[in-house]
């Protein structure tokens, strides 16, 4: 197929196949077929094909199937990718997972149109295409612009509409969508009853409004309420000195100003207020309550100002307020931190199971630790090696010994000799617990 | 002496006596064989590796050793040594036991040594600049004789005179092939070949980045005593070995090591920074590794950096986690490993995991809260959608079996058992795609 010339289209490239374990696999593998339409026509044109080669032409109804597959895995594609970036915080998530769940109810979907040439291969000459033809329908795919339709979710007499498969499809992955993040019945799969999600949506610019407005849509309520509770009990875990908190943010360039009386400072900021209350005799750490008052209160003013803010890059919001939020800036920095997705032990996976190869698996285990440690850190190792400091064999093999020094109960230890229970014996035991659960990896 | 570029001939011109050219100054004394040596009629009496043997003008005159050790053939006067030597008001007398009392370097037959009383330091005369009328004299701290063989390799190659560089190369080359004690910057083989030696406290550095190599590399120790690997690095003519298997597991647990304390110095200032709010978000899922029975867990710990406000994400590697993967090893585990990098429970604000069961039920006996991995949902509910999954697994199978040999066909060609059911075309597109793709690679 490589000897086929496609004008417009010149790179060879071959088909790709999915890939249980990856992500998006199906999505990627489907794209990419897409895209080779006009080497496979001609290829499928050819006179010499054999019997068996003839048996695999693709018709004119799996393209059809496969270009509204392709529309209703492009959102979920899009969606998945995104949880994926190191950086994307909670809020990030839970508002690209909302604009999934709005796109899958929608009456009508992107599609690609039936294969034919790219109207630009790219990225160059995407840009240029879309600068000139700002206004048509197009779908980026596999690294092309195609031309694209709207095309019903549901079948309608006069009007395009999506094949049985991809409407049975997309009316799934709405009820799983609904049930994996907004389930009313199971809080530990109800996003908006998640109290990591609920802070870190509402500490966002714009979030407190978006919580409002998706709970009513969703049809849980407004969680606005359970956001402020979960946001202040993080902060009441603040233990902050007086002493740290005159040498953060802003408040020390206000303290230190000259020539301000005493009550001008107060009157600018309350944070020098609470300063002001701790006498140099008592123990330098505020009161719990004062810290939850302040805490009140400046959520209160957090939320009136994000409630008038654009929604937007929460960490560019919180970097640019710091010093008018200095209790709420560390529960901030502590709920962003959280993690969406687990995308980031799967690579440690894989990094293990290419160092525990079949030709290696009976390394020792403190080899693999030691070893996995290492290479998922090694950016924090000196460029000059002689600097590492160097152990006794002795030292090394206590710290061998610490490192290693998990030891199963006394229950699990008599059970028997090293059985590793695979997950799904461990489904069949929790069946209760696993009712439309399926280990999937 | 006529033309100081030719500075062997100068020397033939003096010896008349048949001897070889000499190394090229510029060359150095670094890969020199025995061949190019001037011949040595006394040679058979000496033991060049061997520890015991006399080294040094002790038996015979200073010119005679000179002449039958070293090959220094031209016509010499051996000046006298001074008595003593002043440095900064200190005077250092000249010892002529000195070079008895430490027999083993053969540098000490080339020098006279100056001592100072209460001090370790020595100075010595070189004795081959002497033969120019050159006084020379060097120190060597704590009597290290590093100095001095430096001194006979660095004037071989510097800027004297063709004579006195050429005396001072033959010294050099005495000095390589009679190795004996003393630091070592050579080694001479069997076969006369003089190669860089590698000192032990060299050496480690070399070792940890090979170790280091290995890591980045996943390979295994057979890569580090391949044959291939050593003559590759022989190809270099440095003397190096790759590191045996015990100093790769020392190496290898002084790198670890290093990286822990590393993140538990990071640790310790994030917690202090937050000041009690919980700060520390993990990811863990447990493993089974391939074709092994070993079992580990993988952790990842994200937090906020409060100084710039950046996201940081640190990995943890994967540690064993034997035994049952049930809820209850999970908890005991999870509690257990973070502690290891100086993170208490107290500094865990949440826990990311997949929705398997016996991780939510771990999960559900955590203080911190739980999110779902939203990827792994969000590929839970493609899978269901492509896989038509609505219908009962007894409907399935009616459907499957209704659909003929045909559709029973492409089950074997499509690795996701959801997709193929659903798109039969399109695992047969798949097949006839990878028959394709062979086709062209081959």
């Amino acid at each position: 197929m490589s000897a086929i010339i496609v004008s417009g289209d010149p790179a060879i490239r071959g088909l790709v196949s999915e890939v249980a374990t990856r992500w998006g696999s199906t999505y990627l593998s489907l794209a990419r077929l897409y895209s080779m339409w006009p080497r496979l026509s001609i290829f499928f044109r050819s006179t010499t094909l054999t019997a068996d080669q003839r048996k695999r032409l693709v018709i004119h109804r799996d393209w059809d199937k496969m270009r509204h597959l392709i529309a209703i895995l492009t959102p979920v594609f899009e969606v998945t990718k995104e949880c994926q970036r190191t950086s994307a915080t909670l809020a990030d998530i839970f508002s690209i997972v909302v604009a999934l769940r709005k796109t899958l109810l929608l009456d009508t979907i992107a599609a690609p149109k039936f294969p034919e040439h790219p109207l630009a291969v790219g990225s160059d000459s995407i840009e240029s295409f879309l600068q000139e033809n700002p206004d048509d329908d197009v779908i980026e795919l596999d690294n092309r612009l195609y031309p694209s339709e709207a095309v019903y979710m549901e079948t309608r007499d006069g009007y395009e509409s999506l094949c049985e498969e991809a409407a049975v499809a997309v009316r799934i992955m709405r009820d799983a969508i609904d049930r994996l993040f907004f389930n009313p019945k199971d809080n530990a799969k109800n996003w908006l009853r998640n109290p990591s999600v609920l802070s870190a949506v509402l500490l966002s610019p714009g979030g407190g409004r978006m919580l409002r407005e998706v709970g009513d849509w969703v049809g849980i309520g407004d969680p606005t309420a359970e956001a402020e509770t979960a946001v202040l009990e993080t902060a009441a875990k603040l233990q902050p000195t007086a002493e740290a908190f005159g040498g953060c943010g802003s408040a020390g360039p206000v303290r230190s100003t000259a020539g301000i009386s005493e009550l001008r400072v107060t009157a600018r900021s309350s944070l020098v207020l609470w300063q002001a209350d701790v006498s140099p005799q008592r123990e330098l750490t505020l009161e719990p309550r004062r810290v939850d008052r302040a805490a009140r209160e400046e959520l209160s003013r957090f939320r009136r100002l994000s409630d008038s803010a654009m929604a937007g890059d929460a960490m560019e919001f919180w970097r640019a307020h710091r010093a008018q939020f200095p209790a709420l800036f560390d529960v901030a920095g502590s709920v962003f931190g959280a993690v969406g997705s687990s995308a980031s032990y799967e690579r440690e996976f894989s990094i293990a199971g290419r160092l525990v190869a079949g030709d290696r698996s009976s390394l020792a285990t403190a080899s693999v630790e030691m070893h996995s440690l290492a290479s998922s850190n090694a950016d924090l190792l000196p460029f000059v090696t002689a600097f590492v400091p160097s152990l006794s064999h002795a030292e090394a093999a206590t710290f061998r010994e610490t490192m290693n020094g998990y030891v199963p109960s006394t229950d699990e230890a008599e059970a028997g000799s090293y059985d590793v229970h695979t997950d799904e014996e461990e489904s069949k035991e929790d069946e209760q617990l696993a009712v439309g659960w399926e280990p999937y990896d | 002496m006529s033309t100081p570029s030719s500075s062997d001939d100068d020397i033939d011109v003096l010896h008349p006596a048949p001897a070889p050219p000499l190394p090229s100054p510029s060359t150095g004394a670094a890969v020199v064989t025995k061949s190019i040596l001037p011949p040595v009629k006394s040679r058979s009496s000496k033991r060049p590796l061997s520890l015991s043997a006399p080294t040094g003008p002790d038996d015979q005159t200073f010119t005679a050793f000179l002449h039958d050790e070293v090959g220094i053939t031209r016509p010499i006067v051996v000046a006298e040594a001074p008595g003593s030597w002043s440095v900064k008001d200190l005077v250092w007398k000249h010892d002529p036991s000195g070079r008895a009392r430490t027999q083993r370097s053969p540098l000490w037959g080339l020098v006279d040594v100056y001592v100072l009383k209460g001090s370790k330091d020595v100075y010595v005369r070189c004795n081959v600049c002497a033969l120019d009328g050159v006084e020379t004299f060097l120190f060597l701290q704590g009597g290290q004789t590093s100095n001095g063989t430096k001194h006979f390799e660095t004037t071989g190659k510097g800027k004297g005179s063709p004579a006195r560089r050429g005396d001072h190369l033959l010294a050099a080359l005495y000095l390589a092939n009679n190795l004996k004690g003393g630091p070592r910057t050579r080694l001479t083989a069997a076969d006369g070949a003089i190669t860089q030696f590698m000192r032990t406290a060299d050496r480690r550095e070399h070792h940890v980045r090979f170790v280091l190599m290995q890591i980045m590399t996943s390979s295994s120790h057979a890569f580090a005593t391949s044959v291939y690997v050593r003559s590759f690095l022989g190809g270099f003519r440095i003397n190096y070995a790759p590191p045996a298997f015990g100093t790769v597991t020392l190496h290898l647990s002084e790198l670890a090591s290093f990286i822990s304390s590393i993140l538990v110095d990071l640790f310790t200032a994030a917690a202090n920074d937050y000041m009690g709010v919980p700060w520390a978000h993990v990811c863990i899922d447990l493993w089974t590794a391939p074709g092994s029975r070993a079992s580990y867990g993988a952790v990842i710990l994200r937090f906020t950096d409060l100084g710039t406000l950046a996201i940081k994400q640190k990995s943890l590697g994967v540690w064993a986690c034997p035994r049952k993967h049930n809820h209850k090893a999970i908890v005991k585990w999870q509690q257990e490993v973070p502690g290891r990098v100086g993170i208490s429970e107290g500094d865990i604000a949440s826990t990311t995991t997949d929705s398997r069961s016996n991780v939510r039920k771990a999960e559900a006996d955590l203080d911190a809260p739980w999110i779902p991995c939203a990827a792994h949902a969000l590929n839970v509910a493609v899978r269901k959608a492509l896989g038509a999954s609505g219908e009962s697994a007894n409907q399935r199978a009616i459907r499957v079996a209704a659909g003929g040999r045909a559709a029973r066909r492409h089950l074997r060609a499509c690795p996701n058992s959801a997709a193929r059911e659903l798109l039969p075309g399109f695992a047969q597109q798949q097949r006839s795609s990878s028959t394709q793709t062979r086709r062209r690679r081959g």
